[in-house]
């Protein structure tokens, strides 16, 4: 009985001195083993009285137990540590920079594009591009500039031969949406591309630049719808508090013709250096389609009206952004390109 | 056009509003003001009276001047002019007056001796100098004697004028003339506006014959008018002339210039006793040379039309009269003209002649109201008689003309239609009436005549927009069509091009857009889609933009050496772009990359752009788009291509087109573009994406396992691993799902002039699990075919 509370005190002394878990294995095969201390105490047993053996058998079930259970919770503390220590072994630098990938971005004028295209595509508009080498007749005849029209002059235009010529505006788009529908409509159609001129480039012109006409055609289609179409585009573009002014102006293909300012952004129309301390910023051209196009396109003047409108994307761009030199769009000049990275 | 404000309330008065209320009611009605200056500037301007002058004591040509400023107070000014003298009455600069251009007038110690102000000349009134005489910019400006010393300078000569600078739209050109444009202000006012008297005078019987014979002259009007004094003209028209931006010559000039300021007619003046015969023939098929009164000589072609006297060349119509007709200071007797000319006519010959004067831009832009121009000959006369002593005036000699009367019918209900407005048809009688439209209502029909100064109205449209105008476009309400429902979506190649774009922007690549014009010394570079040649203009701005571009590759090298001079050595971009070439338009899409893709260096993390990188673009745009790698073949590039690396560049072949290149850009390209180590690829998008494409459809998960053998072939280094491969696959009989190849080797334990492709074979059986006898049989049958195809074998 001695011996066994002896072994007992010795294991459990042992336990607790133990101070990695393959030591407390060896401990446990030593102790609960078919060689151990234990094991050898047992035999004894046999030459114990019947009530000797069941009380030695009872403390030694006990003493068995008690070690079991002092390697068990022991073997927990071990663990425990074993993890701590290789927690702290795996400790990483989380300020060194991440691996990121590489990350590439959309043109400033395509994202102005594509706003443009979500936001009339959402009211039922479709999208149309429509060549950009183009005729006189389209580009010109049919957008209600004749021949001798000032407008038209040779040094404005890039001609290739007398009949063919660099679109200068997108608004011949329009003739072919118009010509195809054959007189008949409803048209609502959006017409986005590149346009060319025959100017200097410096900073606020470029012989190549992007519009985007509209073209909205109906048997009831108002100024008020226009007004109210552009005041959309205005708050879309430029935010919700936006309002816009409709000043008579004047296009060849537009009757009424009207200039669309937008009260300014930057200082919501109190007047300031950008709107030229007016309060508004010129933004695009719009009108009611001139009753001359209509019925050059194949459209009864008297049974359909409608409104156009040209924004020039650059244009939109450049106030948006602040950009105030039109190269820098062409240039493909990265640290230009990578101020527009993140999702406007 | 420059607007007198003073000139203009000559006809509407204006005066009451401030420059910049008139400046926005003008634009409200489409007259953009873009621009409000005063005619001359100068706060703190009197009328000074010279009381003494003695020189300066340490200078030889200023002297020391006591001038009366007002009220009594007199201050000592040092003055350097040389006409300046006492008992003049002069301009005074006050100390405090800012002259403008940070030229402001300060007490101050000129060469020791005290001077508090300065006596001005006209010249640092900040006037236009152009404007201006000799004498007003050689000395000081002296005053009439009666000038009442301390009063406004600048009030006392007229000079307080606003200008008022009004971009007119092209469909305007009427209000060029300051009537006109009296006539706008008053209908948006309600004012009445006071049109000059020009009725006629006691009149002669006159001498003077017109012919017209061609019928690009509708009208012509010829007055005599004798015994003209040439002289300065009255400083009212002088100061009405400079605030117009017109240069005051002397009084016959300036009535010409006032009149077409006036009522926008042009008035050319000819000198009656230098014609022999008192006859003007108007008409075309001069050619020959003739000297203008510029006194240069000018060449005249057979369409020009001509006023011709003499039977020369009396005056190029409209654009510049002849040398040896015009009046000069010693002309006494003169016939004016006024007439109309055909515009664009006119503008071919004043374009030609580089003569686009102010006259012929009038007649260009169609501001002549032919109906007025009886009247303004009367005009012509009687201020010919009032500032330059004219002693006989004759009667005029016009050719008959018609002016059509222009009737447009309109309903309320059309105006309302158009404009999405409520206006009564009460408005619209008080809106035309302000315009000084007569109409006669029936209902709310309106049957309207339109004033023959308005030259833009054509149809009702027009008359709707006159009404739009006048009711205000900011009381235009505002609402969205009220239509039937219409698809909105993008065409299949449109979402194509967009998907593809955010594609490679994800990839991080950086999207560009460059010029579609390029020079003929590039656009062959590179090009493989077009077959015809270049788009050529007539007129270039210069060789370097000239022709369309076929390929985008040249533009991206650029935009890579742009990009490299500055110091961005990394570049990765692309552009979606139409091509162009004699009848063909292509949609191209082109990737340019040089240095590197990816990079963490603390990581020796790096990924340099090179061939595979670009195929990888390439590979994925495809699979994007649905294109089956079966599709296409990538085809080497010829041993003797000039534009991509011929050991590094391959044609995407569909069939026998090129539909597209993947290549590193040849050496000599490289040179030529001054780039280095560039790798690029182009497609053809319109033949891409109109391919068709199998919809896409779901194919059962495997259940069994597959079983993944790796294998490594030594063959002959020129093989292409893609078509071992390809054997490898048809001989695994489609039990082959994926095949890696993760390791190319040449060099030691490999025979020269061959390399050792390792390659991971994924087999899987969706029917049943494989097993290894399976397999292995495969695996046999794999390596007899490539030892027959490549004389490929097991490396061992």
């Amino acid at each position: 009985m001695d011996e066994l509370l002896k072994i007992k005190e010795e294991a459990l002394s042992k336990i607790h001195d133990c101070s990695s878990l393959k030591e407390l294995n060896d401990l446990r095969v030593f102790y609960l083993g078919k060689k151990g201390p234990m094991q050898s105490a047992m035999k004894s047993m046999k030459d114990m009285s019947k009530e000797e053996r069941a009380s030695f058998g009872q403390v030694s079930n006990k003493v068995k137990q008690e070690i079991t259970q002092a390697i068990e919770e022991k073997k927990k503390i071990l663990e425990e540590a074993e993890m701590l220590a290789k927690i702290q072994n795996e400790k990483i630098d989380i300020s060194l920079p991440g691996s990121q990938l590489p990350l590439g971005t959309i043109h400033p004028l395509t994202m102005i594009r594509e706003e443009l295209e979500d936001l009339f595509v959402g009211m039922g508009y479709s999208v149309a591009e429509g060549p950009e080498v183009e005729t006189d007749h389209f580009n010109f005849e049919l957008m209600n500039l004749p021949k001798d029209h000032p407008a038209r002059d040779m040094q404005d235009t890039f001609y290739i031969d007398e009949n063919t010529l660099l679109r200068t505006h997108t608004s011949p788009v329009q003739a072919h949406v118009m010509l195809a529908a054959n007189g008949k409509g409803p048209i609502k159609v959006i017409c986005p591309g590149k346009t060319y001129r025959r100017d200097d480039d410096d900073a606020t012109h470029s012989h190549q630049f992007s519009q985007c006409e509209g073209l909205v055609i109906d048997k009831n289609i108002t100024m008020a719808d226009l007004k109210g179409t552009l005041e959309l585009f205005a708050k879309k573009m430029f935010g919700e508090k936006r309002e816009i002014r409709l000043r008579p102006s004047y296009f060849p293909f537009t009757e009424p013709s009207v200039e669309v300012d937008i009260s300014c952004y930057n200082c919501n129309g109190k007047g300031c250096s950008m709107c030229k301390q007016t309060g508004w910023i010129e933004i695009l051209g719009a009108g009611m389609v001139n009753p001359k196009v209509l019925e050059m396109c194949g459209f009864d003047s008297q049974v359909y009206q409608g409104f156009a409108f040209g924004i020039g994307l650059e244009r939109v761009a450049m106030l948006k952004y602040g950009i105030d030199n039109i190269r820098d769009f062409y240039s493909g000049d990265l640290r230009f390109l990578n101020q527009f990275v993140r999702k406007d | 056009m420059e607007a007198s404000l003073k000139l203009l309330n000559q006809y509407v008065k204006v005066d009451d509003f401030s420059s910049q209320e008139i400046a926005d009611q003008l634009t409200s009605i489409g007259h953009e003001v873009e621009g409000i200056h005063a005619f001359a500037r100068g706060d703190k301007l009197v009328v000074g009276y010279v009381k003494e002058k003695v020189p300066h004591p340490d200078s030889d040509h200023l002297n020391v001047c006591q001038v009366e400023v007002g009220n009594g107070v007199v201050q000592q000014i040092v003055c350097g002019a040389p006409n300046v003298d006492a008992g003049q009455k002069v301009i005074v600069a006050l100390p405090g007056c800012d002259l403008g251009e940070g030229f402001k007038i300060k007490e101050a110690k000129i060469r020791g001796v005290e001077s508090n102000g300065m006596i001005c000349s006209i010249a640092e009134l900040g006037i236009d100098q152009r404007l201006l005489r000799e004498e007003d910019k050689a000395g000081i400006h002296v005053l009439d004697a009666d000038a009442p010393v301390g009063e406004d300078a600048l009030k006392y000569m007229g000079y307080d004028d606003t200008i008022l600078d009004i971009g007119l739209t092209p469909n305007r050109a009427d209000c060029m003339a300051m009537i006109a444009l009296a006539y706008e202000v008053g209908a948006l006012l309600k004012r009445d506006v006071h049109v000059p008297e020009m009725k006629t005078l006691n009149e002669l019987d006159s001498d003077i014959e017109v012919d017209v014979q061609t019928d690009l002259c509708p009208c012509f009007g010829a007055k005599l008018v004798k015994g003209v004094q040439t002289k300065e003209s009255p400083e009212w028209l002088r100061t009405y002339l400079m605030a117009s931006g017109i240069k005051p010559i002397n009084n016959i000039v300036d009535i010409s210039n006032f009149v077409m300021l006036e009522t926008g007619q042009p008035i050319h003046m000819y000198d009656y006793d230098k014609l022999k015969e008192k006859r003007f023939v108007i008409k075309t098929g001069f050619h020959q040379k003739t000297v203008l009164l510029d006194g240069k000589e000018y060449d005249i072609l057979p369409e020009d039309i001509i006023v011709s006297t003499d039977q020369g060349i009396g005056c190029v119509a409209g654009v510049m009269g002849g040398d040896d007709t015009k009046i000069d200071d010693n002309t006494v007797n003169i016939v004016i003209e006024a007439a109309t000319f055909h515009g664009a006519t006119l503008r071919n010959t004043a374009r030609r002649l580089n003569l686009l004067t102010d006259a012929s831009q009038h007649y260009i832009k169609g501001a002549i109201d032919t109906a007025n121009t009886a009247r303004v000959l009367n005009r012509c006369a009687a201020l010919l008689e009032e500032l330059a002593d004219a002693k006989e005036i004759y009667k005029s000699v016009l050719t008959d003309y018609e002016v059509k009367e222009k009737v447009i019918t309109l309903t309320t209900s059309r105006v309302n239609g158009l404009l999405g407005t409520n206006i009564s048809t009460e408005m619209i009688e008080d809106i035309l009436t302000s315009l000084h439209f007569s109409y006669t209502r029936e209902g709310e029909t309106l049957t309207i005549k339109v004033p023959t100064y308005r030259n833009d109205m054509t149809m009702d449209a027009d008359v709707i927009e006159e009404i739009a105008r006048m009711y205000g476009y900011n009381h235009i309400p505002s609402s969205l069509p009220l239509m039937e429902m219409t698809k909105g979506a993008l065409t299949p190649v449109q979402s194509y091009v967009r998907m593809m774009r955010h594609l490679l922007t994800d990839l991080g690549l950086h999207e560009v857009m460059t010029y579609t014009l390029t020079s003929p010394s590039m656009v062959d570079d590179f090009n493989l889609f077009h077959h015809q040649d270049a788009v050529a203009l007539m007129l270039p701005i210069g060789e370097e933009r000239s022709v369309t571009r076929k390929s985008l590759i040249p533009s991206l090298l650029q935009a890579i050496n742009f990009n490299r001079a500055h110091a961005q050595k990394d570049v990765m971009i692309y552009e979606i772009s139409h091509t162009y070439s004699k009848e063909t338009e292509i949609q191209n899409l082109a990737i340019a990359c040089s240095g590197m893709y990816h990079h963490v260096p603390w990581q020796q993390l790096q990924q340099k752009a090179d061939f595979y990188l670009l195929k990888g673009f390439v590979e994925t745009i495809f699979e994007k788009l649905g294109i089956k790698e079966s599709r296409y073949t990538l085809k080497p590039v010829e041993a003797n291509q000039q534009d991509f690396h011929p050991g590094r560049s391959g044609y995407i072949m569909m069939g026998n087109e090129i539909v597209g290149v993947i290549g590193e850009i040849h050496p000599q390209r490289a040179k030529k573009y001054d780039v280095k180590d560039v790798y690029v690829a182009e497609l053809n998008l319109s033949v891409l994406l109109n391919l068709k494409k199998p919809a896409i459809k779901f194919t059962e998960i495997p259940q069994y396992p597959s079983v993944t053998r790796d294998i490594a072939l030594v063959m002959d280094k020129d093989i292409p691993v893609h078509d071992v491969v390809r054997s490898i696959c048809k001989a695994g009989q489609r039990l082959i799902v994926d095949t890696q190849i993760f390791d190319i080797y040449e060099g030691e334990h490999i025979a020269s002039g061959q390399k050792s492709v390792a390659i991971a074979l994924t087999f899987q059986d969706a029917s049943k699990t494989l097993d290894d006898a399976t397999i292995n049989a495969m695996i046999e049958q794999i390596l007899k075919v490539v030892e027959k195809d490549y004389g490929a074998h097991l490396r061992v």
